[in-house]
């Protein structure tokens, strides 16, 4: 295992891990596999995971939907060593025929290094847990090839229709899960597979159809986020249908797609949504993030923070518009002389205070009323509804 | 494509979309956005129209369409309920407006003297939820300020010919038991529109309140 050393200056010794990516070693755990399918010994100290560079290494990555029977860290790890009846549950189990699929797939494709979340995370170490989590979409930006497994999906060709006879929502699980959405984006290499692992096609030839089922722009599923990403609410919207086990995840799984980071606080609640978005306000002026339910729809009256991706649904059309045009928008409703020019910074900063965000906004007074305000501003105006079949 | 903001004690919250947009003029200004959490408790209505519906008025619809019973929940989220009532004979028609605003409860009753929305009844009853809930801060300061220390609140409202009759009375803090009643024979001169509040003796039953409101013993305040 790759180690560094670290001498205090109490000349305490601690022992850290260079890599944090746990990865399965393809061919070990299949040769253990195979030697246990026969009946043969096993070595007991061979290795089938171990910490490598995710910046370097050559590795496949598995995109799946849990079920009940999934194997975890140590399991995998201490196969060899359990008593038969032990080591046969876990062999049996859904979740290991899963693992066993996605290394042959790997070793098929040349690739000596997977990982699986199931597996390659110690969940028992809640440091380790969180660091996995804020390093996951780079992990699955950096992997060769990602095998996106659709359990519930017997044909052999990719449906361009929803069914919603087979499927809840119309179309297979993996696209209403939350953590399925960084997967699908960040790997630039998708390759999609039905239950018996036969291939069923790539995100690039399915982009159009991907689109149609994800509401993430063509361009996004071929190129990836670079150039121009889009605007937060924009981003927030692809996750508005989507589910995950925990309240938190569905914050925690928009990190990596968003650009940002955070501690897990598992048992926070929906405040990790409200986390995700002051972390978003600290290191971007997009005032899209404030657009949650412009048209009306779960909109409570309360802080400026969206309780949930949900309420970003209808904004999946937004865009960023350009100072000079919103300056040019706001002339219908300002005298000229009180328009700040685009170069104004009190346009494009917000902070975040302990009283509040504090923000210059364009406001104006409903009939009437000295309280209730219509916001005609940045937030608003920097964005533009381009025509969607959303609207 | 807009967002509408709430000023409360010096600081903005996001409160529910209205479909019309102000026009007016528009002012650059620094404001304070709270982010953080604000925690309301839901508010229960328990409304007896009975005494209205015996009085020749019906009851025509609700907005949002949810709020179609008599009891009813309101959050953060779905604030307010509209009811419309209409007597044919008369030619009356009003809305009735149960709302929760930033943890307070609120009720407003709107005839259309100039009868423009007559016979489009759930066209007026969604109107008069955007009015309403852009009033609503000035609804909750008219009822808070009958409510304090009393247990039950009246306010007369004019219809055309006749007069409604709100009663509320509160069995607790979060639960309204709102009655409707009609008066045919009214003085509108005495008819001010605002809230009154009352000290009830708590030895009163509750189902004598629903019975008649007039026969107990109030004490005004």
């Amino acid at each position: 295992m790759d180690t560094i050393l670290v001498v205090g200056h109490n000349l305490r010794v601690t022992h850290m891990f260079l890599y944090s990516m746990r990865l399965i070693n393809v061919k070990a755990l299949l040769e253990r596999e195979e030697l246990m399918e026969k009946g043969k010994r096993v070595d007991r100290r061979a290795k089938v995971l171990k910490f490598c560079d995710d910046e370097v290494t050559k590795y496949a990555i598995l995109s799946h939907r849990w079920t009940e029977q999934e194997v975890d860290c140590d399991e995998i790890v201490e196969l060899a060593k359990m008593d038969k009846r032990e080591r046969d549950e876990v062999r049996q189990r859904d979740g290991y025929r899963k693992i066993l699929d996605s290394c042959k797939q790997a070793k098929k494709d040349g690739y000596e290094w997977l990982w699986v979340d199931t597996c390659c995370i110690d969940k028992r170490s809640s440091a380790e847990l969180s660091e996995a989590i804020n390093s996951m979409y780079r992990w699955y930006e950096n992997a060769r090839v990602c095998y996106a497994y659709l359990h519930d999906v017997l044909d052999s060709s990719f449906l361009v229709e929803p069914n919603n006879e087979r499927y809840a929502n119309g179309w297979p699980e993996w696209f209403s899960r939350g953590w399925t959405l960084q997967e699908m984006i960040a790997p630039s290499n998708v390759q999609f597979f039905n239950k018996e692992w036969r291939a069923i096609s790539d995100k690039r030839t399915l982009a159009r159809t991907l689109q149609k089922i994800t509401a993430v722009p063509e361009h996004i599923l071929v190129n990836g986020l670079y150039g121009d990403r889009p605007c937060v609410a924009q981003i927030m919207s692809w996750a508005s249908d989507r589910t995950t086990t925990r309240v938190e995840d569905r914050a925690y799984s928009l990190m990596g797609l968003l650009g940002v980071n955070m501690p897990m606080l598992y048992g926070e609640g929906k405040k990790a949504f409200h986390r995700l978005q002051l972390e978003i306000i600290r290191t971007s002026n997009d005032q899209s993030i404030f657009a949650w339910g412009w048209d009306g729809e779960g909109v409570r009256t309360g802080n400026i923070l969206a309780d949930d991706p949900s309420v970003f649904r209808y904004c999946s059309a937004m865009e960023l518009i350009k100072p000079d045009e919103f300056i040019k928008s706001l002339s219908l409703y300002m005298p000229e002389g009180e328009l700040p020019s685009t170069e104004d910074d009190r346009l494009g900063t917000f902070p975040i205070t302990n009283r509040g965000i504090q923000i210059w906004l364009f406001l104006c007074p409903y009939d009437g009323s000295d309280s209730v305000f219509g916001c005609h501003v940045a937030l608003i105006h920097w964005v533009h509804q381009w025509p969607s079949t959303y609207t | 494509m807009a967002i509408n903001l709430y000023l409360r004690e010096s600081n903005y919250y996001r409160c529910a979309e209205l479909d019309s947009f102000p026009e007016s003029t528009f002012q650059f200004r620094q404001v304070y956005l709270r982010y953080q959490d604000t925690f309301h408790r839901n508010a229960a209505f328990e409304i007896d129209d009975s005494a209205i519906t015996r009085n020749g008025f019906t009851y025509q619809c609700a907005y949002p369409a949810k709020f179609t019973g008599n009891t009813f929940i309101l959050t953060s989220t779905n604030p307010l309920c509209i009811k419309v009532y209409s007597n044919d004979e008369t030619g009356d028609y009003f809305a009735v407006g149960f709302g929760q605003f930033f943890g307070k409860d609120w009720i407003h009753v709107k005839s259309d003297e100039y009868r423009i929305w007559e016979s489009f009844y759930e066209e007026f009853a969604q109107e008069e939820c955007h009015h309403m809930l852009a009033s609503a801060p000035d609804h909750v300061r008219s009822m808070d300020k009958a409510r304090s220390g009393a247990r039950v609140c009246i306010m007369h409202t004019c219809l055309d010919q006749l007069a409604l009759r709100t009663c509320v009375m509160w069995k607790s803090s979060r639960e309204n038991r709102v009655k409707l009643e009609i008066l045919r024979d009214p003085s509108f001169d005495g008819i001010s529109g605002e809230w009154t509040g009352f000290d009830v003796d708590v030895s009163v039953p509750a189902h004598y309140f629903y019975n008649s409101i007039i026969d107990i013993a109030v004490h005004r305040i």
